[in-house]
């Protein structure tokens, strides 16, 4: 996986530039959201409770239709109304994700995308999980730039509040 | 599909398939690998010069044209070593290794890609969560009596 960080500034731009007001907040908590359904379960079992090979119960839930299934259930804790739209968003999130994640390289695993259907694995072989970081300044630098813009034309993040 | 007829039930019927998913997962998935290390060890004439692929291994000694890569064999901590030269390579590495086993019980090294600032990535990863939890209720209140999000006005 790119880190979080990474993942987060993607979501962050994807919003900007596609211009997502309403039920922003479900882009980035998707684009999270794969990797804290797996990483952290596992992390916990394997170091508190020293149970190995677990990756594989929460693995499901780093795959397309496993986070179809799981976004599908988070809906229903949102307002009748407002479900469609936290569908929607939470979806784009968890997808821009996973898009991510297959332009990564590893030797021996990659990712499941057809599962439950098939065990192919699949990813496209850019660069290394561990190289995300250098993207970081890039995409802050362009996110940075993206938020002075807004601030100074739209009056965005309440500038424009304080001067009416 | 999002209405409320019938949502608790629904709701039942998407944590069932998902617990199902990760089931299947569970006792599936550890076949869809090819065998491990130990079994290369334990079956050495078998696997003579069969690929072997480690994924994030710890390196430990590093010597002039070996080195000693560490794994796991149940809770234990065993080392194998590898011939061959990698560049910049040091102890504790974090490493992929393509490489070819020998029944002699080393491995001879084809590919190495040493996962540099590793640690870098995890520290990086917990840095927006809190963004992510803030924006998330800069945008939604939860209404305790009928246990939903719901966006602010």
């Amino acid at each position: 996986m790119p880190d979080l960080l990474t993942h987060f500034l993607v979501a962050f731009l994807f919003v900007k530039l596609i211009k997502i007001e309403r039920y922003k907040s479900l882009i980035y908590l998707g684009t999270i959201l794969p990797d804290i359904l797996t990483r952290c379960p596992v992390f916990a079992i394997d170091v508190i409770l020293n149970i190995r090979e677990f990756n594989w119960f929460f693995m499901p839930l780093h795959t397309p239709f496993g986070i179809l299934l799981t976004c599908l259930f988070v809906t229903y804790f949102f307002d009748e109304k407002s479900r469609k739209f936290v569908f929607t968003n939470l979806m784009a999130g968890a997808f821009l994700h996973l898009f991510l994640d297959v332009l990564q390289i590893h030797w021996g695993t990659a990712y499941y995308l057809f599962y439950p259907f098939s065990w192919v694995k699949f990813e496209i072989g850019l660069f290394w999980p561990h190289q995300s970081i250098y993207f970081i300044p890039v995409l802050s630098l362009v996110a940075a730039v993206i938020i002075s813009i807004l601030v100074v034309e739209n009056g965005e993040f309440g500038v424009r509040n304080r001067n009416v | 599909m999002f209405s409320n007829k019938y949502k608790i039930g629904k709701m039942v019927l998407i944590f069932l398939l998902i617990l199902f998913l990760c089931h299947y997962g569970y006792h599936k998935g550890p076949e869809t690998v090819g065998p491990e290390l130990q079994d290369y060890l334990d079956n050495a004439e078998l696997f003579d010069g069969a690929e072997l692929v480690s994924s994030y291994s710890k390196v430990g000694e590093v010597n002039e044209g070996r080195f000693e890569l560490m794994y796991r064999y149940g809770d234990e901590r065993r080392k194998i070593i590898v011939i061959g030269n990698a560049e910049g390579l040091e102890e504790g590495d974090i490493v992929s290794v393509k490489s070819i086993f020998r029944k002699d019980g080393f491995l001879e090294l084809e590919e190495i890609h040493i996962h540099k600032h590793l640690y870098l990535q995890w520290y990086a990863s917990l840095l927006p969560i809190p963004f992510v939890i803030l924006f998330f209720f800069k945008e939604f209140k939860f209404k305790l009596q009928r246990l939903e999000f719901e966006r602010r006005r």
